[in-house]
């Protein structure tokens, strides 16, 4: 799965460089952990969006497709068709 | 007339006492229910030891079996200390060590905090644990003295009080400017008064169903439990993961069929950005209030525009002054982003002053300092004379009454109410929290890894108020990033007061005497964001 590690690595970094937050593993949960809050989940939303072109409307918020790294990557790719480019 | 809180359950179980309570997801509890658990939980706590005025915190997630709780500690002639239970151990240790409490209850996923706070010898020898819950739990360094289960085999009568209206309730702990977090003691007289008022000023009654939203070591919520005691009506606690769901605050609302909302204007906003309100939702909501911080007039016009059916009340009050000193019901939707609102006028008993800093009356629409003098005014700051003198003065128009230095400035309008203006120092409201910028640098300068730093707030464009900003110098070779500034923090602090901008210096910009220049360092962080959601920093 060398494509969704690549998807993986880049969400990790939207995480540690964006928003500062250490995320011990891909399949951390984020909200378990105390990492989501509804202030970090909007700016969450906002940079999903600009680096991968992630748009979520309110109907479609659930919040377990953001609970970790992991759901984060399913969800862009269910949602995208995502084939390894992302905006710049 | 009722002159304890916990003798208002007492009073409703007498008159209803199959009335429904509290609720929560799936979970019930009649007044009857309430008052009984309530009544053996006391009894425990008294053959344990506990006399009146000893302190027993709760370290446990909003729950009915929290409600039990708080009631439980109250009818044991004790205060009940409640303290977040995502909070960092080294938090929970400065407000038990300042508690010298005897008794933490606590349920929920607090075993690894438990474990990390009684790591340390002293408090393990000093501290007893109560399970709010029906196994007794244990970890590496604790076992719990009791369970729910072994509550329920003490009888459900009644006790006689020793406590007086005059004892404290509770302690609030709230964040502090010298690294501390300082602590509110509150007496039952304070709340009864204020709930009294309210429940008269709202007509609220026993058909009402109320939103239990802030969590319990938030003063708001105290108006949510005793206001609704108070009326015989039922309140519906809200499941704090839905806080990040917009949508799922909304069915909750429509759901419950809540008639009274009251919350931080934060949640509201969030709602709001996310658009999760319809034309003419929630037909069964009668009232929203909120207090804490500023509701801007955008998102309120929003609420209203969509709610015509409802009534909106800003309430205004720090802690100190219990739940809310002045309201103001919003007469029609204003018709202008910018319209001001203000934060009205005083509640029963409770007056604001505008002085200047010769505590003269300012005249009015002259900015000044707010004041409040009246029934809601703590004792003061839990063993902390010094703290206390700071801002709880003797009134200058008569020296036996005292007057609270809320901090914040303000004016009297052309129309007779108060207005708002902001801080007269660095406390902040983030989320309707309070927070001392203060705190958060000392925190920070405890850590080692900086030679110097300050933290900022500056208004962001959106929904979400104020951001906090750190500018920093880290130490060479410490291998600092914000990454590991943060997650150090955060061993400290509560999330709420975790900076979310970051940035490193050679220097901070001074001013002429050498002191940080902290307007300098706002305008680094407020410069526009690109596309990538990098700040394009100032030449």
């Amino acid at each position: 799965m060398v494509e969704s590690t690549t998807l993986y690595d880049q969400i990790g970094v939207l995480f540690s460089e964006t928003l500062n937050i250490e995320v011990p593993s891909t399949e951390t949960d984020l909200v378990d952990a105390g990492v989501l809050d509804s202030l970090a989940f909007v700016e969450l939303l906002l940079h999903l969006e600009r680096t991968f072109g992630l748009k979520v409307s309110t109907d479609s918020l659930e919040i377990d497709n953001f609970r970790s790294i992991a759901r984060i990557a399913d969800f862009i790719t269910s949602r995208n068709g995502w084939n390894g480019h992302h905006k710049m | 007339m009722t002159s304890l809180l916990q003798h208002l359950v007492t009073a409703q179980a007498e008159r209803w006492p199959d009335a429904l309570a509290v609720v929560m997801n799936q979970e019930r509890l009649t007044y009857r229910q309430l008052d009984e658990d309530s009544n053996r939980l006391a009894r425990l706590l008294k053959d344990a030891g506990c006399r009146r005025g000893d302190r027993v915190c709760l370290l446990l997630p909003k729950s009915p079996a929290a409600i039990v709780g708080i009631l439980g500690i109250l009818k044991a002639d004790c205060l009940y200390v409640p303290i977040d239970p995502s909070s960092p151990a080294a938090r929970v240790a400065k407000i038990v060590e300042s508690c010298e409490n005897r008794w933490i209850l606590a349920a929920g996923a607090v075993a690894p905090l438990l474990d990390d706070l009684l790591a340390e010898d002293r408090f393990r020898a000093a501290l007893s644990i109560g399970w709010m819950g029906p196994e007794r739990a244990a970890g590496r360094h604790f076992t719990a003295a009791f369970s729910s289960e072994d509550v329920r085999a003490y009888p459900p009568m009644p006790l006689d009080a020793r406590n007086v209206p005059t004892d404290g309730a509770h302690i609030l702990f709230t964040s502090g400017s010298t690294g501390t977090p300082k602590g509110v003691v509150i007496t039952h007289a304070n709340v009864l008064h204020f709930v009294r008022w309210a429940v008269g000023y709202f007509g609220t009654s026993p058909s009402d169903r109320i939103s239990g939203h802030p969590p319990l070591h938030f003063d708001l919520s105290t108006f949510d439990i005793f206001g609704t005691f108070m009326a015989g009506a039922q309140l519906h606690l809200v499941p704090p993961d839905l806080n990040l769901l917009p949508n799922k605050l909304a069915d909750f609302i429509r759901d419950s069929e809540l008639t009274q909302w009251f919350s931080v204007p934060s949640i509201l906003n969030y709602m709001t950005k996310f658009d999760a309100v319809r034309p003419n939702d929630f037909p069964a909501l009668k009232r929203l209030l909120w207090c804490g911080e500023v509701f801007p007039t955008p998102a309120l016009r929003y609420w209203m525009q969509r709610l015509p059916h409802v009534a909106f009340t800003n309430l205004y009050g720090p802690t100190e002054t219990t739940i809310a000193s002045s309201y103001y019901t919003v007469p029609r939707c204003p018709d202008e982003e910018q319209a001001a609102i203000p934060i009205g006028t005083p509640c029963e008993g409770e007056e604001l002053l505008i002085l200047d800093d010769a505590l003269r009356p300012v005249p009015p629409d002259e900015v000044g300092n707010l004041y409040i003098r009246g029934v809601g005014l703590s004792p003061g700051y839990w063993r902390d004379p010094e703290k206390t003198r700071a801002v709880f003065l003797p009134n200058p128009a008569d020296p036996a009454d005292r007057v609270y230095k809320t901090g914040d400035l303000a004016r009297i309008g052309s129309d007779g109410l108060v207005y708002f203006l902001g801080r007269a120092d660095s406390q902040i409201k983030s989320r309707g929290y309070r927070i001392e910028l203060g705190e958060i640098e000392s925190a920070l300068n405890a850590l080692n890894m900086l030679q110097e730093c300050a933290v900022v707030a500056i208004q962001t464009d959106g929904f979400e108020g104020a951001a906090m900003c750190c500018g920093y110098v880290p130490e060479p070779d410490a291998g600092v990033t914000p990454m590991t500034l943060r997650k150090a923090l955060s061993t400290m602090l509560p999330a709420y007061m975790l900076p979310s901008r970051w940035m490193a210096f050679e220097r901070l910009p001074k001013n002429a005497n050498g002191k940080i220049d902290r307007r300098a360092l706002r305008e680094w962080f407020a410069v526009p964001v690109d596309t990538e959601g990098r700040a394009q920093r100032p030449v």
